[in-house]
């Protein structure tokens, strides 16, 4: 199997505070949970790869491609999409318009055939909306594709995020905590919807970030666990979690910090 | 970076954190689907509406005539600043000033021997590009400091045009060449060139934003920095937004000129921006047909604070606050929400009965 994304020996730290530590990690197609306890330096994995972070050391590859340094519009346009721990939409615009505001990968089009609407321009707006209608109907949430963003509960307003993510057509997806916030039934048709994709696009890797140990068990063949900003542990998710390490640092601190 | 670093850590963390003028801009205007709704109907409403509008001179007295043209140049340049304002939730306030830039660009044109058509589109295109060159530095700016670096080239531009007196006249100001359509007197001229160029400027922006351009400036607007991960380029979606604003006010600038027949550099200061702001709050920020209500609305109170003199701006001010305080989406948000109450509702039900 091809690799989508490699950090070689990634370091990052906030002033004197060190966030990341020597960080080598392989990612390929498919799903990779990430995991750790709270401030482990999960989200900042995902800050590096997406290109709002720059590594003070050490090398991030995407398909053999080094970004460390690109603009995060120009990681997504190489196919990285992602989604955020809380969701960020436009709230004043409908779901569907929401969807559709992603794909930035497949605009083509300068702003002249934007703003005029020119008969280039109508059409790919005709073809996102219908793929944009289809990602919703997939993740459960085709029946109200017209309803403003902001009365969706925040569940529903992340599975949109994902619908967006997911119109860029990306190589590597990257979810932060997709499941926080979801009903049981929301976490299934999530799953399912994710599961579909991946099955279409069998080249295309899925990064998530999750407390949701079971969700993890369930989607990942791999894990890699995170702690105070090294990985300590990697592979398939029944060996990780079972490791002594792992159980004392993570799930072990987590009992002990209450969360 | 590290200001990048501080974006990104703060927004994410910080799901409430307004970003720019977003807090304003985000309670405004419905969905664009809903706002849409039935484009036959909306077609017969807007082609009726501009029987009407082209009647008017044949009905009305010479004021009426005069305020309804007033009201639109004002539409057309609260469009360019609700875009600027509204949709792209940088509150940049050079806008009087770029209203300016078109007035004496037009006059200055006419008198170079520049047919006042032609005029439009040139100072349209000067005023652009002056408001990109503001944009330049004040795209990286947020709130408070893009507000007062772009009020403050504002107010340069129009000191420069005080200075430059061989072309404008100074601060004593310059006539303007009235242009004519064949065949129709001076007023009633004016009027059908505004509504022209109105109609013309309305659906154009309509068309903007109605489609992938207005749905990436609201993104932009209210994603800040993590626009990017859209795949789209946040500050040139802004710059953008920057130049747009600064054509549209620069051609109602033009009309302007015609409507008055004569401007001085004062017309376009503090009494001319505070207004335009009212406009744009009052109207709604962030929506399609609010530039139309706002003016409307404003061109009412500047006949109505006329006797104010220099105090006008502060009673513009007192405005604007109430309106903000009391209707953060402005009117049409107060015309969506009795639309979607029970009330609304009812009304509904009870016409197609």
């Amino acid at each position: 199997m091809t690799t989508v994304v490699e950090f070689r020996g990634v370091d990052k730290s906030f002033g004197g505070n060190v966030v990341l530590e020597g960080v080598d990690l392989v990612v390929e197609p498919g799903f990779t949970g990430l995991i750790g306890p709270n401030g482990a330096g999960k989200t900042t994995c995902l800050n590096v790869v997406s290109g709002y972070l720059r590594p003070d050391a050490g090398d991030v590859r995407l398909r053999g491609r080094s970004v460390v340094g690109t603009s995060p519009t120009t990681v997504a346009r190489l196919g990285v999409s992602r989604t955020f721990q809380t969701p960020r939409l436009v709230p004043n615009l409908s779901a569907l318009e929401n969807v559709m505001v992603g794909g930035g990968r497949h605009h083509r089009l300068g702003h002249i055939a934007e703003l005029f609407g020119l008969p280039a321009a109508r059409h790919d707006e005709r073809a996102q909306r219908e793929r944009a209608r289809d990602l919703l109907a997939t993740f459960g949430l085709g029946a109200h594709p017209q309803r403003q963003a902001s009365g969706f509960p925040i569940g529903s307003q992340k599975i949109i995020e994902v619908a967006r993510a997911l119109l860029n057509d990306p190589v590597l997806l990257l979810l932060d905590e997709p499941a926080a916030g979801l009903g049981a039934e929301d976490v299934d048709t999530l799953v399912e919807g994710l599961n579909g994709w991946t099955r279409a696009h069998p080249e295309a890797a899925v990064m998530i970030i999750e407390h949701d140990l079971e969700l993890i068990t369930r989607l990942c063949p791999r894990v890699a666990v995170l702690h105070f900003g090294r990985i300590i542990q990697a592979g398939a998710p029944k060996d990780v979690l079972r490791d002594p390490v792992v159980v004392e640092a993570y799930l072990g601190a987590d009992v002990a910090a209450g969360d | 970076m590290s200001e990048t670093t501080e974006a990104v850590t703060d927004a994410t963390l910080t799901p409430s954190a307004s970003v720019g003028g977003a807090s304003i801009a985000a309670n405004a205007g419905a969905g664009l689907d809903a706002q849409r709704g039935s484009g036959l109907r909306k077609g017969i409403v807007a082609v009726v509406a501009l029987a009407l509008l082209f009647a008017v001179p044949f009905v009305a007295n010479a004021y009426l005539v005069f305020v309804i043209s007033l009201t639109m140049v004002y539409a057309v340049s609260t469009l360019g600043f609700n875009l600027l304002v509204g949709w792209s939730g940088q509150i940049g306030l050079a806008h009087a000033a770029l209203f300016a830039i078109g007035a004496y660009g037009s006059a200055i044109g006419i008198d170079a021997g520049i047919p006042f058509l032609v005029t439009i589109p040139l100072a349209g295109i000067a005023a652009a590009l002056l408001a990109v060159v503001i944009g330049f530095p004040a795209v990286r700016l947020r709130g408070f400091f893009l507000a007062i670096a772009t009020l403050a080239l504002g107010m340069a531009i129009v000191e420069l045009i005080t200075f430059a007196r061989p072309l404008t006249g100074g601060g004593a100001g310059m006539n303007v060449t009235v242009f004519a359509l064949p065949g129709i007197k001076n007023s009633a001229s004016t009027y059908f060139v505004v509504l022209a160029i109105a109609a013309i400027m309305f659906f154009l922006v309509r068309r903007a934003l109605v489609g992938r351009f207005g749905r990436t400036l609201q993104a932009v607007r209210d994603l800040g920095p993590l626009a990017g991960s859209l795949g789209v380029a946040p500050l040139r979606y802004r710059l953008v937004a920057f130049g747009l604003s600064g054509f549209i006010a620069a051609v109602a600038g033009t009309l302007y000129a015609q409507l008055q027949t004569f401007i001085f550099p004062a017309m376009f200061g503090m009494n001319l921006l505070v207004p335009m702001l009212v406009m744009v709050f009052v109207g709604g920020a962030g929506s399609l047909w609010g530039p139309l209500i706002g003016a409307a609305f404003a061109v009412v109170l500047i006949e109505f604070f006329q006797d104010l003199g220099d105090q006008q701006a502060i009673a513009y001010g007192l405005v604007l606050m109430v309106v903000i305080a009391l209707l953060p989406g402005g009117l049409t948000s107060l015309f969506r929400s009795v639309r979607d109450s029970r009330f609304g509702a009812r009304l509904r039900r009870g016409r197609q009965r």
